[in-house]
């Protein structure tokens, strides 16, 4: 009993903490909000954003006070925000307006009230967080979209990440994929958010929260492991060590000829 | 490709890219915009990141939403102090430091030449000796420059449990703050693509396409290469362990980093095997009529595992498998896939 006691203790300290009841949340209401939170998020209470998960649900519910706080907190972020994904004015403006519309819910639900967007907030993340993803995933879905309908090669070309997935050769490929099994999840995102989707250092360091020359030290450490990784499967397979790194150097697809350069040369070669 | 930054770096070969590239293969199941956010802002628990980043490793459609959502927002993060950088910084400080607090002005005598009186020098007023300032060091101690302060340690709390209050199922919120997990790194498999010659042979029909879809997950049909189906050959390491396993129709183990190979017996090793994870300690392996085998001690001992539920029994060729952890693993088949949520008790398919 008196551990009920604490249990409904700290509960009332958390209704009573929070704008729950200023945004006319009874406690059956809060309780079962905290509830739902519960089933489909593993997260501990002490880590939820209450504050931000009262305002998501009381908007979501209509409640006129928790909008009015809703946008003199977010409206300017949020236009900011699509103004600095779609990096064109008009664009942005339209992706915020759209994103506006779907956070009030313009679509109702079967028991007649309107379905909205902010729902489904879970309190992991901040509430400003949460909606920048959201508008991400809007954008690219948007733009994924618009890609579709382009013809078939254009595809191609916009799908190309300029990695030619023709087979290598297949101990060198053998080796790579070894060495590759042995990085972590981590070496391997920033492996591919770099190398294949062209992510920058600073795109990168704020992906992770990390400064650019800290993921710059990262990759050149990986990309040094990964090639001493590479030589040892290859000289475990029997291979000497001047074969193995010539292996290592030999791709043709990585010679770039500056094309201009040679052009430049042969011009300055004829007018001598 | 973006603009890149000033930094140079270590070109990645284009073999390692076509390697990499060929792993991109998104699971059906994304992150939604409350797991990015949370990541973004290091938020969540160390398994839960683990998990996250294993996806954002392999699916470039996560990774461009979290780019996106990032670039966003107001201020980038700010630059880690590597304190052992500035440990000449601090020596020559402390040199300093030293110096000034046993050097006193006016301790030098005036130099004798030989055969000559020393000059008596004239009494000098009484200096006023300067206060010594110390030197503070540029650098006290390391941990003034971490970017983020630790989280202060709280009491446990005991979780609260709800059962009278509302008409609800029974549903314990945990007030507690969980135990700071190790981050165990989430080895998964990996499927490479081997290229078969005779395509005509192995051609999918057309009923089957889900299917032959499934195993070549991670194929992109570029007009480049036009290969229309290829043969699965699957590397995989276990936690903390350094055998490596590959699978290609049969199981195979190699203590020696690929160096040599010998198979490893199965079950009855009637059935052919196509498909393999590892997550932590635990390997699974899957294939012709629903086979599916287990370890849990990195495969020094196997099990038959029997994928079964109200409906029926799997018997369908197990074509790929992703193991997130002990107790989340989906299996892909022609006819959709199986996903268990507790290491293979209860089975539903999806």
């Amino acid at each position: 009993m008196a551990r009920r006691v604490d249990d409904v203790a700290q509960f009332e300290r958390l209704y009573d903490g929070s704008d729950a009841q200023r945004f006319g949340f009874t406690r059956e209401e809060f309780c079962e909000m905290l509830a739902e939170v519960a089933r489909q998020s593993p997260a501990s209470l002490h880590d939820l954003k209450l504050d931000d998960l009262v305002l998501a649900r009381a908007c979501a519910r209509g409640n006129e006070d928790a909008w009015r706080q809703f946008v003199s907190l977010y409206r300017e972020k949020l236009y900011r925000a699509a103004v600095a994904i779609a990096r064109v004015d008009s664009i942005g403006r339209e992706l915020a307006d759209a994103f506006y519309a779907n956070l009030f819910g313009t679509r109702l639900g079967k028991d007649g009230h309107r379905v909205s967007k902010l729902e489904s907030y879970l309190g992991r993340g901040s509430l400003e967080g949460w909606l920048r993803m959201v508008l991400a995933q809007d954008y690219v879905n948007r733009f994924r979209s618009e890609r579709r309908f382009v013809g078939f090669v254009e595809t191609a070309d916009i799908r190309s990440t300029g990695v030619d997935v023709v087979p290598d050769n297949a101990k060198l490929a053998e080796a790579t994929d070894i060495a590759l099994t042995t990085l972590s999840s981590e070496e391997r995102f920033l492996l591919s958010a770099h190398y294949l989707d062209g992510r920058t250092l600073a795109e990168i360091g704020r992906m992770l929260s990390l400064h650019e020359s800290t993921i710059s030290r990262r990759l050149e450490k990986i990309a040094a492991a990964l090639r001493k990784k590479i030589l040892r499967v290859l000289r475990d397979a029997g291979i000497g060590r001047r074969e193995a790194e010539e292996m290592l150097e030999a791709d043709v697809r990585d010679l770039t000829l500056n094309i201009r350069e040679r052009l430049t040369q042969e011009r300055q070669g004829e007018s001598i | 490709m973006k603009g890149r930054s000033a930094l140079r770096m270590t070109k990645l070969p284009q073999f390692v890219r076509s390697r990499l590239a060929i792993r991109q293969t998104a699971p059906a199941e994304h992150p939604d915009a409350n797991l990015l956010a949370a990541f973004a802002e290091q938020a969540l628990s160390a398994r839960e990141r683990a998990s996250v980043l294993e996806h954002l490793a392999r699916c470039p459609e996560c990774r461009e939403i979290l780019a996106v959502g990032s670039a966003s927002a107001a201020d980038p993060p700010k630059p880690e102090i590597e304190w052992w950088k500035w440990r000449w910084v601090a020596a020559a400080a402390a040199a300093c430091l030293i110096a000034a607090l046993f050097w006193r002005p006016g301790s030098f005598q005036h130099g004798v030449e030989e055969g000559m009186a020393p000059v008596a020098s004239p009494p000098s007023a009484p200096e006023k000796e300067k206060p010594v300032q110390p030197i503070s060091p540029v650098v006290t101690s390391p941990r003034q420059f971490r970017a983020k302060p630790n989280p202060p340690a709280a009491a446990p709390q005991p979780a609260l449990t709800l059962r009278q209050t509302v008409n609800l199922p029974p549903v314990t919120l945990n007030l507690a703050r969980p135990e700071p997990a190790r981050v165990t790194p989430q080895t998964a498999s990996l499927e490479i693509h081997e290229a078969v010659t005779d395509l005509s042979k192995e051609a999918a029909p057309a009923q089957n396409r889900a299917g032959a879809m499934a195993l070549d997950g991670m194929f992109q049909q570029t007009p480049q290469t036009n290969l229309a189906k290829t043969r699965l050959r699957q590397f995989a390491q276990a936690e903390g362990e350094k055998s490596l396993w590959s699978l290609d129709g049969v199981l195979r183990k190699s203590d020696d980093r690929g160096k040599t190979w010998r198979v490893v017996p199965v079950g009855s090793g009637n059935a052919r095997l196509y498909a393999l994870s590892a997550a932590g300690a635990d390997i699974w392996a899957g294939g012709e009529g629903g086979t599916l085998f287990h370890s849990t001690d990195g495969g020094l001992a196997w099990k038959r595992v029997i994928v079964a539920n109200a409906d029926g029994r799997l018997t369908d060729t197990i074509t790929g498998i992703e193991a997130r952890d002990a107790d989340w693993i989906k299996l892909k088949t022609a006819s959709g896939d199986w996903l268990t949520t507790n290491g293979g008790r209860h089975w539903q398919r999806q």
